[in-house]
């Protein structure tokens, strides 16, 4: 053993840091995939790391509000994030490229996860990407997108457009 | 011939990169609730005292429940919402075994498949969503409509607001009517990102009056302030609406002397003025001092 490697007590410590940062976790979706994630990103997120330091995060973590899909793109998220070499400027890139794939749905679905796992970078970031698309949009659009029913009637609707009608100057066409 | 004064609203926030407008309220949009109210021919009374209860009984009926119910719910809605999704939060505390329950859990699994978007995530979207989409949206539900429209919610997105301020372009412009004699001008007023790269409001008021008498007075917040010969206006550029202010005492001079500012703790806006009331020219100055406070859509004292 190099001496470097020991601490005045003689104790290996360079391996034991090691071994810290690569050690994994299994995180389990709602389908019951399981995905491996280093501690040092699966720290990014508070309610994991809340797990872990009650020492609750031992063997698999069931998700079971996250299906897989969703998971696997929190992970990759987490993972930039985590790594050693990044700069805040490759995060930023990386986070407008991993964003702008996503179709609303997607976003909606990263963005619940990120708020049940507590990954407040990622929750605003998805909720301002979904607030970017949709503030042009038409009510039709969004109640479409958002699966909502109208509870109004043709009256109503109609005296809440009067009150606003600048507001409607400007709107996206539902097909962009 | 045209003016055109320069306005930094809320002064230089940290954060320039949000693509988003920085909106604000203005006390009209509560004054807004209730005209739509007064139009809901009600046959309970209504009390002027408090605007919370104009809001209230305008929850009342779109919701169907008992204005005193009502006014509370609308005061804790979004405070017992966050509850809510803390409770959701809330990580299992044993794993692995047994099965950990996560809080309620058939119903927050449903929550979470649901199609429809769980109410803490949709306050969280229309926390960014700037005023003009907030009106356009007020349409998509009565769920939505409850939520833009929630006292708490509007103070929120205010204080969020604050964080992305924008520069304030306003421009007086005469315009010639023919078949009047009275003088109108219009205001143009026009929002930039300090980017200067995104545009994010420009519509126009009109007031009557000559536009070499129209003044821009110091203003800050989501506020600005005109005089012109025929008294005070407020207006706020994010709903686009400007309001006559109640007459002012006259100052003998001819000078305007005044500024509008706001106290957070009173959550009022106060605008403060001073005019010169000596009457006799061999007097130097008699200055007298007034100030008109508004709060939530209302002129406090209803006066000077």
């Amino acid at each position: 053993m190099a001496p470097k490697n020991k601490n005045p007590n003689g104790e290996n410590v360079v391996p034991e840091v090691q071994q810290k940062k690569t050690q994994a976790l299994i995180l389990k979706s709602s389908d019951g995939e399981e995905f491996s994630i280093s501690k040092s990103a699966a720290g990014l997120s508070v309610a994991i790391k809340n797990m872990m330091e009650d020492d609750c995060a031992g063997g698999v973590i069931p998700l079971p509000l996250v299906d897989g899909g969703t998971l696997a793109r929190v992970i990759t998220y987490l993972n930039k994030h985590a790594e050693d070499g990044a700069s805040d400027e490759d995060k930023r890139k990386f986070d407008e490229e991993f964003l702008s794939g996503m179709e609303v749905d997607v976003l909606c679905d990263v963005a619940l996860a990120g708020n049940y796992l507590d990954i407040r970078g990622l929750f605003h970031d998805v909720c301002q990407r979904i607030v970017n698309g949709m503030k042009n949009k038409s009510v039709e659009w969004v109640r479409k997108t958002f699966r909502i029913e109208s509870d109004f009637t043709a009256e109503e609707e109609e005296q809440i457009k009067k009150e606003y009608a600048w507001a409607w100057e400007g709107v996206d066409s539902d097909a962009d | 011939m045209s003016n055109v004064f320069g306005l930094v609203l809320n002064g230089l926030g940290k954060d320039m990169s949000r693509p988003l407008v920085a909106v604000k309220y203005f006390p009209v949009y509560y004054s807004l609730e209730t005209t739509v109210r007064e139009k809901c021919q009600t046959d309970r009374p209504f009390t002027k005292s408090s605007n919370k209860n104009a809001l209230s009984l305008f929850f009342s009926h779109t919701e169907g429940v008992k204005i005193q119910e009502n006014k509370c719910e609308a005061g804790v809605l979004i405070l017992s919402l966050i509850e809510q999704a803390k409770m959701k939060k809330k990580p299992p505390t044993r794993i692995p075994s047994p099965p950990p329950p996560p809080p309620s859990s058939s119903q927050d699994e449903q929550l979470m498949m649901d199609p429809v978007l769980p109410t803490d995530l949709i306050i969280n979207i229309l926390l960014k969503l700037p005023v003009k989409s907030l009106g356009k949206f007020k349409c998509v539900s009565k769920q939505w409509l409850l939520l833009i429209t929630d006292p708490h919610f509007i103070s929120m997105h205010r204080e969020l607001c604050l964080h992305s301020p924008n520069l304030l372009l306003v421009k007086t412009v005469p315009v010639l009517q023919e078949a009047h004699t009275k003088r109108c001008t219009r205001v143009d007023l026009c929002s930039l990102n300090f980017d200067g790269c995104c545009k994010n409001l420009d519509f126009s008021l009109y007031l009557e009056d000559d536009e070499k008498n129209i003044e821009m007075l110091p203003s800050k917040w989501d506020l600005i302030c005109f005089v012109s010969e025929s008294g005070f206006y407020a207006c706020n550029p994010s709903t686009q609406v400007m309001v006559k202010l109640p007459e002012a005492s006259c100052c003998t001079s001819g000078e305007v002397n005044a500024g509008m500012g706001y106290v957070k703790e009173k959550d009022e806006y106060v605008l403060v003025h001073l005019f010169d009331r000596s009457l006799d020219i061999h007097v130097d100055y008699d200055i007298g001092c007034e100030v008109l406070r508004l709060r939530t859509g209302k002129i406090v004292r209803g006066r000077w």
